[in-house]
């Protein structure tokens, strides 16, 4: 299958559970859970997708650089979103701040997308003008 | 590491981009290594060294 087609499938696959997920939730057909197990995994396949098909153009997908690159940011955000937790956690059991399970775990899935992102840009960044 | 990848490529008549493509990476990576920002791997060294018809300690020298 070619890279392509594989980025396509994959993108429909999670539209699809996406939808899926949606309608269980809007016709009652199953519970909370299946409704938000569909949704999440419809948006894991897409971002998965989305974040190789940043190598279609250049039609590389295994070089080396990179995916050091990839992992590097990858461990940062790791690292930032595990202090930021730990600060969320003191701050929430001092009872500074009251926070919601939901409210963590959006913090967490949000920091650590996008964190991943910016630690990309930067390390390649700094690798090209040092 | 120092390396004599561009004065190589250039006798051989190779772009970044197609020396890149020879060894299945990105042209920033060959532009990376050939500035001695990136140290590649044994593969990629053996992969650059042999399209260039050189041997590895003549295409990269440890300082």
């Amino acid at each position: 299958m070619s890279k392509k087609k594989k980025y396509i499938v994959l993108i429909t696959a999670g539209l699809i559970l996406i939808a899926l997920g949606f309608s269980y939730q809007l016709l009652d057909l199953a519970g909370n859970l299946i409704s938000l197990v569909f949704i999440n995994s419809g948006v894991i396949i897409i971002v998965i997708a989305v974040l190789n098909f940043n190598h279609l153009g250049a039609g590389v997908s295994q070089d080396e650089m990179t995916r050091k690159i990839s992992a590097r940011a990858l461990s940062y955000s790791w690292l930032l979103t595990f202090a930021l937790l730990n600060i969320l956690f003191w701050v929430d059991y001092l009872e500074i701040l009251k926070l919601q399970t939901q409210t963590f775990l959006t913090i967490a899935i949000f920091v650590m997308l996008f964190s991943a992102v910016i630690f990309k840009k930067l390390i390649f960044n700094i690798r090209k003008y040092e | 590491m120092e390396n004599r990848i561009k004065e190589l490529r250039a006798r051989h008549n190779l772009t970044q981009e197609q020396l890149a493509q020879k060894v299945n990476v990105r042209r920033e990576t060959i532009l990376f290594v050939e500035k001695g920002k990136y140290n590649p791997s044994l593969k990629l060294a053996h992969k650059i060294a042999k399209t260039l018809n050189s041997k590895i300690e003549e295409v990269f020298i440890l300082e």
